[in-house]
């Protein structure tokens, strides 16, 4: 029974036909996300089991602005490697998801996919460089969108808001972007990782239809980077209440020194006292360029 | 309208007046800047737009940023008139196409740097600067050189591109609204409208799965935006056609 109800209520377009490209079709089972240390930004891969080895299927984001660690373009390349031809989304336009981009080199050969939004005049000139660049049609803005594997595991992504239009004045765009979350059918049950971008949680429905359909929820990549600003009552609610995996994780994808102060440790702390918590800064610290949260 | 020359729209109106025009209105260190944020934030180890570390020790410890980004006025007005408006009607994947290519070819040289402007807080003049810049917005700044006695606020400019800060702050002279013809043609150029939707042609994706019950105003074929559809009516109006 329960079964039937998520496949009702999470139901919608396949992105893959809206996309034209279908990223999990050779993909044997969704393994998890990596967040790769950029800095103050977001840049995340979803990894999949493909022919045998674990590999990134499907890239969000590619920031990265204060204390980035990057030496030159080259190092961008090797870090953060994306496939000619890849699907990379955007969860918005705010610089620090994807000026990495503009100093690389292979990020820029991908297939890109993003949100019609207002922005700023560096960010309309970055896309109008870029060869393949595609909006999501805004016809289905609220709806949840889909990439399955043939296993059954699948990517919801959702774009929360819509777009009003170039003469539209104090569009907030983290709130007009895209929202993903990465759901694999385990042994025990459905669990999800969310990547909201700097979309506070309660404003992604597919965050909240998960959490009804008790998809246990596995881990998060905190949204704008851990900022304690805009968490509303509804996003403690769904983070407290939500059914959750042991272990679940957090992770923080900010610089070391900001100066915004994130990540707000405490406020994560207090809603989710069971949860593992990682900072790509630490990572840095400790040698790594990416911190893998996998299924 | 297009051309950047002497425009009346049938009524005589002078949307495009030459008093406007670089070396007349506006002077050199006139930005037309797009707000991206305004907050709060940590003095300590503060890094410029261009990701170099700079000082604000009058500021106390959390002063407020307004970064933005733009562009001089007068590279604007140079290159605006290449840059065709694209109205409902020029919406289509050729127009698209051609407003990437007009894009790519006005500015190619044209720098778009991030300026930031920075006020402590408490400032007798946060409140109205806090209420009256709002991210997403466009505004019209004037940077001037910083004088040793300057109590103006601090400006500093820088592309993270290049790693080019202005390491020395410069002085915010003034900040207006942007006069309104100029603030529709640079909502309309630097916006994404050079960009395809998903399924608008053939060759990516096919979009074949229906639409939703309630699709949102202007997503119908031959619809738009309802703010785009009242600006081509008010240029309809004014030009004698509706």
């Amino acid at each position: 029974m329960a079964a039937v109800r998520t496949r009702k209520a999470i139901a919608g377009p396949d992105l893959d036909r809206i996309a034209g490209v279908s990223p999990l079709a050779s993909v044997s089972a969704i393994r998890g996300v990596r967040v790769f240390d950029v800095g103050q930004g977001d840049s995340i891969a979803v990894l999949g089991q493909v022919d045998g080895r674990v590999a990134p299927v499907l890239q969000l984001d590619y920031g990265g602005r204060q204390g980035s660690p990057f030496k030159d373009p080259a190092d961008i390349d090797g870090r953060m490697p994306v496939p000619a031809g890849q699907l990379l989304m955007l969860s918005h336009w705010d610089e620090d998801h994807w000026c990495t981009a503009k100093k690389g080199s292979v990020a820029k050969a991908a297939k890109w996919l993003v949100p019609r939004q207002v922005t700023s005049p560096r960010a309309v000139l970055f896309s109008a460089g870029l060869e393949d660049i595609h909006c999501i049609p805004e016809r289905y803005v609220g709806q949840p969108l889909r990439f399955s594997a043939p296993n059954g595991d699948y990517i919801l992504c959702e774009k929360i808001g819509p777009f009003a239009g170039p003469f539209a004045k104090d569009e907030d765009c983290n709130r007009t972007g895209v929202a993903m979350a990465v759901v694999r059918l385990g042994p025990q049950g459905a669990e999800a990782i969310l990547l909201p971008g700097d979309a506070p949680f309660d404003k992604a429905r597919i965050f909240t239809q998960l959490a009804q359909e008790n998809v246990r929820l596995r881990g998060i990549v905190a949204f704008h980077h851990g900022a304690g600003t805009h968490w509303t009552e509804a996003t403690e609610q769904l983070l407290t209440q939500w059914p959750k995996c042991d272990p679940h994780d957090v992770i923080f994808s900010c610089s070391a020194t900001n100066s915004y102060g994130h990540p707000d440790r405490a406020k994560y702390g207090k809603l989710l006292p069971n949860a593992r918590f990682h900072e790509t800064a630490n990572a840095r610290a400790g040698g790594k360029q990416h911190i893998d949260m996998l299924f | 309208l297009l051309t950047g020359k002497r425009q009346s729209l049938g009524r005589g109106y002078r949307w495009w007046d030459r008093r406007w025009e670089f070396g007349k209105a506006f002077t050199r260190g006139d930005y037309f800047v797009f707000l991206e944020e305004g907050s709060a934030v940590r003095a300590a180890g503060l890094m410029g737009p261009g990701e170099t570390p700079i000082s604000l020790a009058e500021m106390g410890e959390r002063p407020w940023r307004f970064r933005s980004s733009g562009i001089a006025a007068g590279n604007f007005l140079r290159a605006a008139p290449r840059v065709h408006a694209l109205g409902p009607e020029g919406v289509t994947p050729a127009g698209r196409r051609s407003r990437r290519a007009q894009l790519l070819e006005a500015f190619k040289e044209a720098p778009l740097p991030l300026i930031d402007f920075f006020i402590k807080e408490g400032d007798e003049e946060l409140p109205f600067l806090r209420s009256l810049m709002t991210p997403g917005s466009w505004y019209w700044i004037g940077v001037r050189p910083r004088g040793t006695s300057d109590d103006r606020l601090p400006v500093y400019l820088g592309s993270p591109e290049t790693g080019a800060d202005l390491r020395s702050p410069r002085s915010l002279q003034f900040l207006e609204a942007v006069p309104p013809f100029f603030e529709y043609r640079l909502r309309d150029i630097f916006s994404l409208a050079h960009i395809l939707d998903a399924g608008e042609e053939e060759g990516f994706g096919g979009e074949g799965t229906p639409p939703p019950d309630k699709p949102r105003d202007g997503d119908e074929p031959g619809s738009e935006p309802l703010a785009l559809q009242r600006e081509v009516r008010h240029r309809r109006l004014l030009s004698g056609e509706a």
